[in-house]
């Protein structure tokens, strides 16, 4: 099936091109860290995580998304998922593999990094979610593979897959849920150590991940034949609304739990995120521009009129994934570490070749989404001719 | 036919076993050992080949050693807030004995500065205090350094058992296994341990040769590295750098189990406490107040 991925039109070669220069570029920003050390990047003494593991904190919340498609599809028999469940399982291997690279370029010593698998450790989060992704990722590509390959040859898929892909259902959550963990287990970090965390987790995820799924489904009825469906489309905007009501709840409980109880430990991170501490504010631009992408968008897409007018829609998802992102991909991480347990305040901020390898990685997930999509919209093309 | 069948299966499956047996005694036999698992004489002998490349790199004898906790002993700490007068003489002390990076710059120990009238408050210390005379009036200071907990917070999350609590009590770290997530670090609620962000800069005059492997040698970059109670020092009966080096005395160290050392004096006839007893992390580290 592979060979639908070498045709295509100038346009397709040309996004290619573009995305492998930036993997290029990303690549040789990587060799330079790795020959110099983690110094590269803006992390310090006390901002110890920095742009790396929140951008597979958010990933992560993407590749669990997908279980947004898969479960209606196949629990509730909501046929409109059918054309887009392959969508959603690709988008999930292609940000399962970005996330398994954000952890592998954050590593000080990535040639040891098999050292995991090789003394499992299981009172360590860390071997619980390689496992976890390890084994959605596995999962993902089996059943599309499977399933794909089936409708392609025009037969109904083997029954053997159907208990697979109900596990794949649990697992998705699983992996955002442990990936969770790694953070709120660790009574160091008031910030992150709320029971809190693994639900907002999953909420923002299944706002984030259907949003950039509508976004590419949007994409490929512009550039292909294949139509997705204008039902299967406002269906996730429903679900999307949904998980975005949902996180704004949970936000809100986790501000009025850290609030309200008044205990310094759990203000000290909320003031330096939004009004910052002292001259230190470099997360407050942030962190407010967040909030109100968040409540504008979610305000948008409660009105049923705004939210199934497909030609704001798409707007709205910009939306969604950018505050979103903000949330997860820089203001989290970055606020569990100030102030620091001793009460330091040290501002972090990504450097060039930190961003160069971030964006290398997303490149990467890109052209891995690209030939996956590409082949999906080549099989589908044909069955719509 | 049914008894073919069953032979051939069973040929697959002998095939199968005796591939995975091979594919697995390969793996234990080449792949990569903790120093802390090797034997004895292979240990003597890894740390004989890290002596020849520590002599090429620094030009000078390295010698690192293995010595092993001693029965009875398990160390603590006991620090005197009462005295201590902030002159971080401690810090630099223990810079020079632990071999640590000068540029990037690593310190295992820093000291907070904090105001009398708030008490051991640490969201208020200031750690970049710089007056031309200390103690600065109407402060108080907390050097803090590894707590050595009994129920470290850094070793659970390791993912892969790089980092662990020795029975004498020291935290210590396997550089040729920390493969620098820094999750310990993240989950460490003193601040203790130092990631090395850098090939550690390290001017072969200022080597300290004598070191031991689970503690001072000098780091490779990309790893974890934390107070070991100068474990080089301590495990041959001499007092860690930072309590040799405290000009006030403000510093006392010993063996816990040993009814008659300081600081189980201290700990039974002084008023002591440990940082962040609410988190049941179990420090062997103790500050007391000794007038």
């Amino acid at each position: 099936m592979l060979e639908k991925a070498l045709t295509g039109g100038k346009r397709y070669w040309t996004w290619l091109a573009v995305v492998v220069a930036v993997i290029v570029i990303g690549l040789v920003a990587y060799l330079y860290q790795l020959r110099e050390g983690l110094g590269i990047t803006g992390m310090s003494r006390d901002v110890t995580w920095g742009f790396y593991i929140a951008q597979f904190t958010f990933m992560v919340g993407v590749a669990a998304s997908a279980v947004m498609v898969v479960l209606p599809y196949y629990l509730h028999n909501f046929k409109a998922f059918g054309k887009i469940t392959i969508l959603g399982e690709f988008l999930a291997i292609s940000s399962v593999i970005m996330c398994m690279l954000f952890i592998f370029v954050d590593m000080g010593q990535p040639a040891r990094v098999f050292n995991v698998l090789l003394h499992p450790t299981l009172h360590s989060m860390m071997f619980w979610d390689m496992m976890s992704l390890g084994g959605y990722l596995f999962l993902n590509i089996l059943i599309s593979r499977v399933v794909f390959s089936a409708e392609a040859k025009g037969i109904a898929p083997p029954k053997w897959i159907k208990p697979i892909i109900i596990l794949s259902i649990p697992w998705a959550v699983s992996i955002h849920t442990v990936t969770a963990f790694l953070y709120s287990g660790l009574s160091a970090r008031p910030f992150w150590m709320t029971a809190i965390l693994a639900p907002r987790f999953l909420a923002s995820a299944f706002a984030a991940g259907p949003s950039i799924l509508i976004l590419l489904c949007l994409l490929v009825r512009k550039v292909s034949r294949f139509d997705p469906g204008d039902k299967a489309i406002r269906k996730l905007s429903e679900i999307v609304a949904y998980a975005m009501a949902v996180n704004f709840f949970f936000v809100l409980l986790e501000l009025f739990t850290g609030l309200y109880s008044g205990i310094p430990q759990h203000i000290e991170h909320f003031h330096y995120l939004f009004l910052g501490i002292g001259s230190a504010t470099g997360l407050v631009p942030w962190a407010w521009s967040s909030s109100i992408l968040m409540v504008v968008a979610l305000v948008m897409l409660l009105l049923p009129k705004v939210r199934t007018n497909l030609r704001i829609l798409p707007w709205i998802c910009v939306m969604v994934v950018l505050g979103l992102w903000i949330d997860k991909g820089i203001d989290l991480i970055v606020t569990g570490f100030v102030p620091s347990p001793v009460g330091t305040v040290t501002e972090y901020s990504p450097t060039a070749p930190e961003l160069l390898i971030t964006l290398g990685v997303y490149a990467i997930g890109a052209l891995i989404i690209t030939v996956l999509y590409k082949i999906g919209i080549a099989v589908r093309e044909a069955e719509a001719a | 036919m049914e008894t073919e069948k069953g032979i051939s299966m069973n040929r697959i499956t002998r095939r199968k076993f005796l591939v995975g047996t091979a594919a697995g005694m390969l793996m234990t036999s080449c792949g990569p050992k903790r120093l802390y698992e090797l034997a004895r004489p292979d240990l003597r002998e890894a740390l004989d080949r890290m002596e020849k490349e520590y002599a090429v790199k620094y030009g000078k004898a390295v010698k690192v050693g293995s010595e092993g906790p001693i029965k009875g002993v398990k160390f603590a700490y006991a620090l005197d807030l009462s005295r201590c007068i902030g002159c971080r003489t401690c810090v630099h002390a223990c810079v020079h004995e632990n071999n640590q990076s000068r540029d990037p710059e690593i310190q295992w120990i820093r000291v907070a500065g904090i105001d009398k009238e708030r008490g051991v408050d640490l969201t208020h210390a200031d750690y970049y205090y710089h007056p031309d005379k200390v103690p600065e009036p109407g402060k108080f200071y907390v050097p803090i350094q590894c707590q050595q907990c009994d129920n470290p917070p850094c070793t659970k999350v390791c993912p892969v058992k790089a980092t662990w609590k020795e029975p004498d009590g020291i935290v210590v770290v396997d550089y040729e296994w920390c493969i620098g997530c820094r999750y310990c670090m993240a989950a460490c609620p003193y601040g203790a341990r130092h990631f090395n962000w850098g090939e550690p800069g390290l001017d072969p005059a200022d080597v300290n040769p004598d070191t031991h492997y689970l503690g001072n040698r000098p780091r490779p970059k990309g790893v974890v590295e934390k107070c070991t109670f100068c474990i080089q020092r301590t495990r041959k009966g001499r007092y860690p750098a930072c309590v040799e080096a405290c000009p006030v005395g403000a510093r006392k160290f010993g063996n816990i189990l040993d009814p008659d050392s300081e600081v189980r004096y201290v700990i039974e006839n002084k008023r002591v406490l440990v940082l962040k007893e609410e988190l049941n992390t179990i420090p062997s580290f103790f500050y007391f107040y000794g007038v």
